[in-house]
Parts: C-alpha cells; sequence; structure tokens
C-alpha cells in the first residue's frame, strides 16, 4: 500500500477547512480501507471524524428520527426503536459482521463503493473505474443489477439505504458554504459519463445526519435480506417493506428493492396497487406479478427476478399476518 | 484371535525382544471389550492452554534474529510470456536486499511438469513470477509494486470443458487431457446397462472449492553454514525435509523440518510449496532467515484446491432394488500444473461401494490456465460421492424404495476390487444402524412446514479409499529419572489432536495417567519417519507404534522393579503409574527410577507393513434435515447426523471435533462455496473471503455424532482406522437429497446458491406449465 497521512479531528470547522478529493474523511474505515488496500482510492490524507463533535446518537421525537452520523450499524441494531422502524434494525443486523457493525457508521454506509468483484478486483479495469469496459455485463454477473440505469450494472450494497429510501429519509450536508439537504433517494444516484460516483455528495462535502420522518401508529415493517450464506454476506437482493394497517386494510404500503440497481428501487406501482385494499394472499401474488415486469437481468442473474418476488411476497405476508 | 495381525506380536526391538510378555499385562492386541483407563475417555487437547493463550508458535510467529520477510509477485494474466523484469526500483528502496526472477533461478524447476521455479512462461492468473525479500513485510509489499514486469499476452483457456476442444489453446505439450483416459472395467456395465428393467443417467457438475485453512502456506528458512532448518506449515515434515534436500542437492540430515503447530492444511500441504524453496533460495543468498507467507489471496489463487469435476453416472438395476450396472464418466480440472501424486480419485468410490457385477470408471484429467488442484481432504471422493449417492437416490424415488433400505440391500460385501473380504465386513451396515437410531430415519416425518417453507430429509453413504495406516511409524517412549514419560515421534499434529490421542495410548500401554505423558511432535530431529499426516492415516499409522513402545516400556519397568524386589517378573505389574509387586511391594515410577541411577528406560515400537489378507477401509453414512424456502430458495440445514466408522474411537471429544469439521467444510461444499472465474480475462473473482463463502456458525446447524465405534483388529492391533476425511465426503449428497425430499427437484450442480436454486423451481414450474 501507499504511505499516506492520518489525523484525528476534533473540530468539524477543521475538517471542512481541510477536506478535498485527496483528503478524505475518515468514520469507521470499513470501507475505505478496503478501497485503499486495493488501490481504487489513493487519498494523501485522512481525516478521521469520529472525534469531531458529529453526532452519533440516535434520537426519536414527535416529527422525526435523527441517526447522527457516526451512529453505528451496531447502534442502530441494538436501538430500542418500535417496530414501526424494526426494518432499519433488520437491516442493521444483517449487515457484514458484529466487529464490522461495532465500526461501520450509517452515514459511511450510504457512502460505500460497489463490491463489484471486477471494480475491487486489483488486476481488472472497468468503466466505473475509469475504464471503457463493463466486464461484468457479458461476464460473471449474477450479483449484479437486474434494472438497467447506466453503463455500470453494479448494485448499491447498502441494505439501511433501501430501508431510508422506503421511510423517505433525508441526508443534511455541510461544506464551507453551509447547510444542505437531499433525499436519500436523491442523494444516491446511478454512475453517470463525467461522474462515475453512487452519491451527489461534493469532495468537500461531509453527511452530519439522516433524518426519518416519523411513521403513524398503524405502521410496521421490516427488511428482508437475501444473501448466499447465513450472514456476513452483501445482499443478493433485499426488500425493505412498510405498511400502515389498520382496521384490516393497508392504508399506506412502502416498498424498496435493495440488490436490483445502482441504487434503491422504490416500488411505486405496486404501492400503488396495494394502498387502500385488503391484504389477501390472492392480491399480493397478483400485484407482484404484474409489478415485476420492468426487470432486465443479465445472463447469470435472472433468479434475482423470482427472488425480489419471494422476498416482497413474504415480507408482506409476514407485516400483515 | 489368530488370524489377527501376527506380525504385531513379535516385533523386533532394540531393548526387550527376548522378553516373554505375560498375557495379563499385555494390552498389545486391545480386545473388542476391554476396559481402559484413558483410551476411549474424552481426553481434553495436550496443547489446549497453549492455543488458547496464544502461546502456541505457528510458522508466521516464528521471528528469528535477523529475519528478513519476502514478498512473491504473480502474474495478473492467465497465460503470458515473461519479457522482462525491472527490478532496480525495488532494490534501490531502503530495506530492500534481495530480488530473485527466472533467471536468478533457472537451475530450480518445479511440478510434475519441471517448469522454472519462477515463471518465464505464466500459466495462470497467480503464478509466481519474482520474489523480494525485505527487512520488513511492509517494505517488501511496498518493493513488490515497485517490480515491473512486461508480458507478452498468450492465448487462455479456463473452463474445463472448453479446454477439450481441439481449437483451445493448450497449457503444456499438445493437448489439454492429461494422458490417456483412466478405465476401471469390471464385467460389462453398458451391457447390463442396455439390459436393465430400471436406469438412472444424470450428469453432475462439482465446483472448484478453496482449501481455505485458516493458516496460509508459510516457512521460515535459515541458514546455518550448510545446514538448513525450516520452519513450515506443513503436513508432512518429512515429506519436506527429504524433498527439499533433494531439490537443494544436500544430505537429508542436513535438513531440520519444524513444524509445532498449524492452523489446518486438508491435504494442501503434504509437499514443499514454492514458498518453501524460495525462502530456502533466498535465505542462502542473504545470509539472514527469511519468512515468507502467503496472504489470502494468493493462496486462494496458486496454493491449490479441489478439482472442479463433471460426472456422467448411469445405474442400471432390477425391478427389486438390486443394482445390475454401474458407469461412470468423469473429467476433472487439474488447472496448469500437477504437484503430484494426489490425483483426485473419482472413480473409486464407483467401483467399492455397492455389491455390482458390472462396473466401468472412465476418468479424464484436463489441464487448464488455473491455480493447481491438489489433495483436499477426501480428494475426488467428495466430488463422486455427490453425483453417486445422488443418483442412488433418484434410483430409490424411481424404484419407490427407501433410500436408505436401497443401500442397505446393495452393501457390498467385499472389495470386489482387489478381491479381499473387508477388515471389518459389519461396519458399513453398523453405520447405517446407528445413523437410522440417532437420526430417526426409520419413522421420519415432516413436520412445521408451510406453503413457503419446506421440509425434507436425506442421506448418503460412503467409503473411502485411504484411513487404513501408512507404514513405517515410529514411536520411542522414554521413563525419565523422575518417573515422568516422554513419547518422540516423528509425526505432526497438524490441529487434530494427535499429540492427545498418542498420549493416552502410550499411557494405556504403559499403566500410567495420561497427564504424566509428555508427547514431542513436529521436529524431524526426533530422527523417527512417520508418514504424512493425510489420507486420515496419523492415528492408524501412529497409534500401533505408540502401543508396542508402551508395551515394551512397560515390560522394562516391570524387569526392572522385580530385580530391585528380588522377585519374578511375572509377579510385578503397573497400576495407574505405580509399580505393584507379590507381598505388597509398592513403588512410583519417580521411586523405581531413583533406583536405577540415572538410567532410564527407552522402547521403541514400530508400524508394520498393513495386512494384506483383507481389505482395511472405513466407511460411513450420513443423514440430514433440511428446511427450503421456495419462495426465495433459501436452504436450511437444520441438522446433521454423521456415523463414520473409524474402528475404535480412541477420543470420543476429538472424532466429534473431526465430525464437525468434517460436516462443516460439507456444509460449504454444498451451500456457498466456489471459485468463480471470468473465463474471458482469465481471472479468479472471489480470491478473497469476501466473496468465497466459507459457512459461518449461522450455516451449520447442531451436528450429531453417532458414534459407532468397531474396533478394527484386523486393520492393526488398537483397532483403529482414520476418521479425519469421513464426515465430509457423505455431506453433499445427504443434504441435496434431503432438498429433493422437500422441494422434488434434483440438483447436479453445486453449490445450492439461491440462483442454483431458483433457476431450478423456474426451469420446474415451466415444465409443469407446458405439461398442462
Ligand atoms: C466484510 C464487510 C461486509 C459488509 N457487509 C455489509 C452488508 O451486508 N450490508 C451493508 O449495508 N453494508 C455492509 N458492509 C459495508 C459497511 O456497512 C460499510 O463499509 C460501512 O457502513 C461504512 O461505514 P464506515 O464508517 O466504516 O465508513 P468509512 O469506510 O470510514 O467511509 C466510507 C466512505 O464514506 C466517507 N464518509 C464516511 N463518513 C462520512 C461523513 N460523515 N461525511 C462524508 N463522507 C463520509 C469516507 O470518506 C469514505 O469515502 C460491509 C463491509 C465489510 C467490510
Ligand atoms: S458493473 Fe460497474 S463496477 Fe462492475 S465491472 Fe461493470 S462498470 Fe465496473
Amino acid at each position: 500500500m501507499f504511505e499516506f497521512d492520518y489525523e484525528r479531528q476534533t473540530t468539524l470547522t477543521n475538517v471542512l477547512q481541510k477536506i478535498d478529493t485527496s483528503r478524505q474523511v475518515l468514520a469507521g474505515g470499513t470501507d475505505l480501507l478496503t478501497r485503499m488496500k486495493a488501490g481504487l482510492d489513493q487519498p494523501t490524507e485522512l481525516l478521521d471524524i469520529k472525534a469531531t463533535e458529529l453526532e452519533s446518537a440516535l434520537n426519536l421525537s414527535d416529527d422525526e428520527l435523527v441517526l447522527g452520523a457516526l451512529c453505528t450499524l451496531s447502534d442502530v441494531d441494538e436501538s430500542s426503536l418500535d417496530g414501526r422502524y424494526q426494518l432499519l434494525k433488520d437491516a442493521a443486523g444483517q449487515a457484514a459482521t458484529q466487529q464490522i457493525r461495532n465500526r461501520a457508521t450509517v452515514a459511511g454506509n450510504l457512502l460505500q463503493a460497489p463490491r463489484c468483484w471486477y471494480y475491487r478486483h486489483p488486476d481488472v479495469d472497468c468503466w466505473r473505474k475509469g475504464g471503457t469496459q463493463c466486464p461484468a455485463r457479458e461476464g460473471r454477473n449474477s450479483h449484479h443489477a437486474i434494472v438497467e440505469m447506466s453503463p455500470c450494472v453494479a448494485v448499491h450494497p447498502s441494505d439501511l439505504a433501501a430501508c431510508l429510501v422506503a421511510l423517505e429519509a433525508s441526508v443534511d450536508i455541510l461544506s464551507r458554504e453551509g447547510q444542505r439537504s437531499e433525499k436519500v433517494a436523491d442523494f444516491l444516484v446511478s454512475p453517470v459519463e463525467g461522474h462515475r460516483r453512487e452519491t451527489v455528495l461534493k469532495s468537500d462535502e461531509i453527511v452530519t445526519a439522516i433524518r426519518v420522518p416519523t411513521l403513524g401508529e398503524g405502521y410496521r415493517s421490516c427488511y428482508l435480506k437475501a444473501m448466499d450464506r447465513k450472514v456476513w454476506a452483501f445482499a443478493l437482493c433485499g426488500v425493505a417493506a412498510a405498511v400502515d394497517l389498520r382496521d384490516g386494510r393497508l392504508h399506506d404500503v412502502r416498498l424498496c428493492l435493495s440488490g436490483v440497481a445502482n441504487t434503491p428501487v422504490r416500488l411505486e406501482s405496486l404501492e400503488t396497487v396495494l394502498r387502500g385494499r385488503e391484504p389477501s394472499a390472492q392480491l399480493f401474488a397478483e400485484a407482484i406479478d404484474n409489478v415485476v415486469d420492468d426487470f432486465t437481468p443479465l445472463s447469470e442473474n435472472g433468479y434475482k427476478v423470482d427472488l425480489v418476488k419471494g422476498l416482497l411476497k413474504n415480507a408482506l405476508e409476514k407485516l400483515t399476518e | 484371535m489368530s488370524k489377527q495381525t501376527p506380525e504385531f506380536r513379535h516385533v523386533e526391538n532394540d531393548k526387550a525382544d527376548s522378553v516373554e510378555i505375560p498375557e495379563q499385562d499385555t494390552p498389545a492386541n486391545w480386545k473388542q471389550s476391554q476396559s481402559f483407563k484413558t483410551v476411549g475417555h474424552a481426553e481434553t487437547r495436550k496443547e489446549g492452554i497453549e492455543k488458547v493463550t496464544g502461546a502456541a508458535q505457528y510458522t508466521t510467529d516464528v521471528q528469528l534474529p535477523g529475519q528478513l520477510s519476502a514478498v512473491v509477485i504473480r502474474s495478473p494474466h492467465a497465460h503470458a510470456r515473461v519479457r522482462s523484469v525491472q527490478t532496480a526500483e525495488a532494490l534501490a528502496l531502503p530495506g530492500v536486499v534481495q530480488v530473485l526472477t527466472h533467471q536468478d533461478v533457472s537451475e530450480h524447476v518445479w511440478y510434475e511438469e519441471e517448469v522454472p521455479l519462477l515463471a518465464d512462461v505464466v500459466r495462470f492468473a497467480g503464478d509466481e513470477v519474482a520474489v523480494v525479500a525485505a527487512t520488513t513485510l511492509k517494505i517488501a509489499r511496498r518493493a513488490a509494486g515497485l517490480i515491473k514486469v512486461e508480458y507478452e499476452i498468450l492465448p487462455h483457456v479456463t473452463d474445463m470443458t472448453r479446454a477439450l476442444d481441439a481449437s483451445a489453446p493448450v497449457v503444456h505439450g499438445d493437448g489439454n487431457q492429461i494422458g490417456e483416459a483412466e478405465v476401471f472395467e469390471r464385467g460389462d456395465a453398458p451391457g447390463a446397462i442396455d439390459k436393465a428393467a430400471v436406469t438412472i443417467q444424470l450428469s453432475f457438475d462439482t465446483p472448484t472449492a478453496i482449501h481455505n485453512a485458516l493458516e496460509s502456506h508459510a516457512t521460515v528458512a535459515n541458514w546455518t553454514g550448510d545446514s538448513l532448518v525450516i520452519y513450515d506449515s506443513t503436513q508432512g515434515i518429512h515429506s519436506v525435509r527429504s524433498e527439499m534436500a533433494e531439490r537443494l542437492d544436500m544430505p537429508v540430515g542436513k535438513v531440520q523440518v519444524i513444524c509445532h503447530h498449524m492452523g489446518g492444511g486438508f491435504g494442501a500441504k503434504q509437499k514443499p510449496w514454492k514458498q518453501a524453496m524460495l525462502a530456502a533460495l533466498l535465505s542462502r543468498r542473504c545470509g539472514r532467515p527469511v519468512q515468507i507467507f502467503l496472504d489470502r489471496e494468493s493462496e486462494n489463487l496458486a496454493a491449490g484446491n479441489r478439482n472442479a469435476t463433471q460426472q456422467t453416472v448411469t445405474l442400471a438395476a432390477e425391478s427389486s432394488g438390486k443394482l445390475t450396472g454401474i458407469k461412470l464418466d468423469a473429467v476433472k480440472n487439474i488447472g496448469a500444473y500437477r504437484m503430484g501424486g494426489e490425483a483426485s480419485n473419482v472413480g473409486g468410490l464407483y467401483q467399492h461401494l455397492y455389491q455390482c457385477e458390472n462396473v466401468k470408471t472412465t476418468e479424464r484429467t484436463v489441464y487448464t490456465h488455473t491455480g493447481p488442484a491438489v489433495a483436499f481432504r477426501a480428494p475426488g471422493y467428495v466430488e463422486a460421492c455427490f453425483a453417486l449417492e445422488s443418483a442412488m437416490d433418484a434410483l430409490a424415488h424411481k424404484l419407490g424404495m427407501d433410500p436408505m433400505a436401497l443401500r442397505l440391500m446393495n452393501i457390498a460385501s467385499e472389495d470386489q476390487v482387489q478381491g479381499l473380504p473387508w477388515s471389518s465386513p459389519d461396519a458399513l451396515r453398523r453405520c447405517h444402524e446407528r445413523a437410522d437410531e440417532a437420526f430417526g430415519w426409520t419413522g421420519r416425518k415432516k413436520s412445521q412446514e408451510s406453503t413457503s417453507l419446506r421440509r425434507g430429509f436425506g442421506m448418503a453413504s460412503h467409503e473411502w479409499m485411504a484411513g487404513s495406516g501408512n507404514p513405517p511409524g515410529y514411536a520411542r517412549i522414554v521413563v525419565e529419572s523422575d518417573g515422568s514419560c516422554q513419547l518422540l515421534l516423528g509425526t505432526q499434529d497438524i490441529g487434530t489432536g494427535t499429540r492427545t490421542v498418542l498420549a493416552q495410548v502410550a499411557a494405556e500401554a504403559l499403566g500410567v495417567s495420561v497427564d504424566t505423558v509428555q508427547v514431542s511432535v513436529g521436529d524431524t530431529v526426533s530422527g523417527l519417519p512417520a508418514p504424512i499426516s493425510s489420507g486420515s492415516f496419523t492415528v492408524p499409522t501412529m497409534a500401533p507404534a505408540v502401543q508396542e513402545a508402551g508395551v515394551h516400556a512397560r515390560q522394562q519397568l516391570r524387569e526392572a522393579a522385580a530385580k530391585w524386589w528380588q522377585v519374578k517378573v511375572a509377579d510385578v505389574f503397573i497400576e495407574d503409574g505405580v509399580m505393584k509387586g507379590p507381598s505388597g511391594h509398592s513403588a512410583t515410577l519417580a521411586e523405581l527410577m531413583g533406583e536405577l541411577s540415572g538410567m532410564v528406560i527407552q522402547a521403541q515400537g514400530t508400524r508394520q507393513a498393513n495386512t494384506t489378507n483383507t481389505s482395511i477401509r472405513p466407511f460411513g453414512v450420513q443423514c440430514a434435515e433440511v428446511e427450503v424456502n421456495v419462495d426465495t430458495g433459501e436452504i436450511t440445514v437444520l441438522r446433521i447426523v454423521s456415523a463414520p466408522d473409524c474402528g475404535r474411537v480412541l477420543n470420543p471429544l476429538l472424532a466429534e471435533s473431526q465430525v464437525i469439521g468434517g460436516v462443516t467444510q460439507g456444509i460449504g461444499f454444498t451451500l456457498t462455496e466456489q471459485r468463480i472465474m471470468d473465463h474471458e480475462l482469465g481471472v479468479v473473482l472471489n480470491q478473497s473471503l469476501e466473496d468465497y463463502l466459507v459457512p459461518t456458525t449461522a450455516d451449520v446447524p447442531p451436528i450429531e455424532h453417532a458414534l459407532v465405534d468397531i474396533p478394527d483388529l484386523n486393520a492393526n492391533p488398537t483397532g483403529t482406522k482414520g476418521l479425519g476425511e469421513l464426515p465430509l465426503i457423505p455431506c453433499a449428497p445427504a443434504i441435496s437429497n434431503a432438498v429433493y425430499d422437500a422441494i422434488g427437484v434434483r440438483f447436479t450442480t453445486l453449490p445450492l446458491s439461491r440462483r442454483v436454486v431458483l433457476d431450478a423451481l423456474a426451469k420446474t414450474r415451466q415444465e409443469g406449465a407446458s405439461h398442462v
């Protein structure tokens, strides 16, 4: 590995003064260090933000749930959030391993780079790394996208992201210029020519918090994750689901998929079909069958279409049983 | 008793050959029902505390004064000619001591193909091109990054089917198939298949699996004058010693190999690997000790794998279920090079497991531009068992028979290849009985099913070609002046608990407590040859030698006490480490040894050749219960019962550890593990443990060891056979057959990933729909 400097930062002001493309923020380091080892990122200096005034707590008030940027996946997993937010606990608790969850922050989780095995391979060039081709398209793509969004078919690796999109959460962003806020759904983007990245965060900006609007009392939720091993694997696909079920009727339905595209994919049409209806196995089966037409699987990942359907069925059954 | 291993009864011994050993004090042939003081007891590991406190020294822990660290530079290409290697920049880095490339070591060759040790032509992505030694690992890694290699890229083939095309790029010589196909034939299998009442034909693919021992391949080499000391993470200190001596053209006596503890080998560490040779050459040039240990990626690219296979299996049977024909056509992907002597024996199981007059197996081995395959815990048998036992399950379902009943009906009554009786003829039947009892196979009932979650039961049986013992093996016991006992052996403890079981055997034979026996293994300085710890051979090879040494030492103790007390030897015995004589005589070993004033008791035992009048093979049966989510393709193994026949169980705790470890690896082979290659680019995509999924504890259900414990006294006087490999062999078919039972889909590909399961379910749905 190359040489770089490391400095523990104590104030955000300092961080904001220094931060740029070569002086990058280090939170838990669980993604950044692996990228550096693979030569994907070569910062000259790491600005450790863990000792700054950035919030690490998780606060639920009447109108919002706020996850501080330094809040870890373990904090979310082990929090006392009620069943409305169960999906966040499911997603955090099923991500990575206990050791990694103890380090991994929620902000870093949204900012992780693709896990595409071509991208992470030290000897393989690809479009996302600045090359011209995407070898995954015609290659070993069983883990890749079934929704065509960009020249890159890597999926967003985060479990939490799908949940945050389903919950219509937003991200607080700070820079020398000041503060702004983006919906997570807009914060995460497909890489395009000229911006081969998965977020709109600029190189001089930091994330300070994630805000989730509170859900009414009738909501319940879950995140179902499919892996090729019981634990410690990135999602092949996942379903973040929340329903507002009162008086035997689905007043609201939120469904968002992970593992199918460059970004989480919200299933708005399916939500619309289900909203206002009485849950039943038949309704779910028909609605799910109708909605999955949009997928464009690659040579090895047609199974993901069935997987998504199965996860949706299991999630809706679970939330309405 | 008469035909049982007479050669073990009167063994030559340097001290005690003329003595007659009275029967009541002669445990030289441990009977079926013998009551033991320590053998068969769940003794905890001798080295347990050392290991859990971190005191145990592994090869990577070795830190000698002045030691250098070396890093290997590997090819990123599957096939290329090395045009040039520029080392100047690396050599200029402070702390870099030596760089070796092809030119520097061109007199040394490697692999059976005798290619240069450092490649001039690379034949897989990961092939070794250069090596750099520096004062620290960090500097060596940086220097490795500064070495510039210019390649001329050549066409490659990494896919085993494509490799057999006439137009495929060749790895060596003029074709990718190695030699002629290996054919075994008895009777007329094709004829029997033509005439059969029922046939099954299925084609299977098994993946390339990686050993992934926790400890990677590692060596520290250190020359003193013209002598070489090698610390190596190895399953065979003697094989490393003799091969290194030969390669370096020096007397064996000048090479010492040490491996006190190791973190697993699973077959990939039976011989010296390149890192041992490179460390030795670097150390000689630099005049300093040199350490090389592979990082995980290198380990998984270049240090062995279980070869992928394709197997087409045809079974023919009468409508009663009696097998009339078995045919196998197999292709094996050996990779780019052969390590030697460890080919995966796929045909063996087909030839031995079932009583059948007509058997034909054809095996072809193919080169590809991929990392070299090497033995991996029951090589060949794990792959074969998945195919054969899945096909047997399909046959049972076709016939409407219980899968266990079909197997019992077809049990081989003898070794049909050698024409010999089994050394333990009831063993396999007993494995079935024990598995049945412990699992509740007969009378099994599915419970707690829903529309999404289906349950199923499956089983499989097997035999294993090794596990009989691989003599010679030698043991020496020394009773020290303070009465403590030393057991000196030239074997190694590769993490299986060899120290502990052999201490138990020594203690039992001597009549002392196991705590008083100190065991020394893992150092060739003992001067006592021992075989490689492979083929589940260590216990059946070493235990009889230890037992014999113990018997002789015990006899010498009795003689010494008899002389001291002026009584007849026949009237002296040992009980719990205390010498007892006829008229209330009693002395601790310390007291007796004190009386001998400075002399010690020394005895040797030798494990001699295996019997040739029986066929010594271990057997096993495994049952699995699974739950399958038909919506998401998720398979959950709920429980496994493993009933392996390893002859006498010396230590049920350690035996259970082998069962748990073997089944865990089996679950990985069945559900999660496979090397994934991009055939176009010729590279491995999941060389790290992030994407090469070994099973976690969450994947592993309760595993029950159904103890079989039938001493095989035809095998050797201790009645032991090997165990290590057995529990892995039948795991994949047991699970896959259970999945079939749950969802009615027969899988012919491993691992059973979500993709494999969901694609198969989709295919079944389509076929179902097109039938309507
Ligand atoms: C073995 C393994 C398994 C994993 N499995 C899963 C899984 O199953 N599911 C899943 O969702 N994730 C998984 N992850 C990813 C893991 O959750 C993320 O790596 C982690 O959340 C990143 O957080 P971090 O604090 O470690 O970020 P870092 O590695 O410190 O940073 C990641 C990136 O974010 C930037 N960054 C961090 N914080 C800020 C901030 N506040 N403002 C601006 N930029 C910032 C950094 O500069 C860097 O570019 C896994 C990771 C590993 C290593
Ligand atoms: S999917 Fe994206 S990251 Fe992966 S190889 Fe293609 S371009 Fe690169």
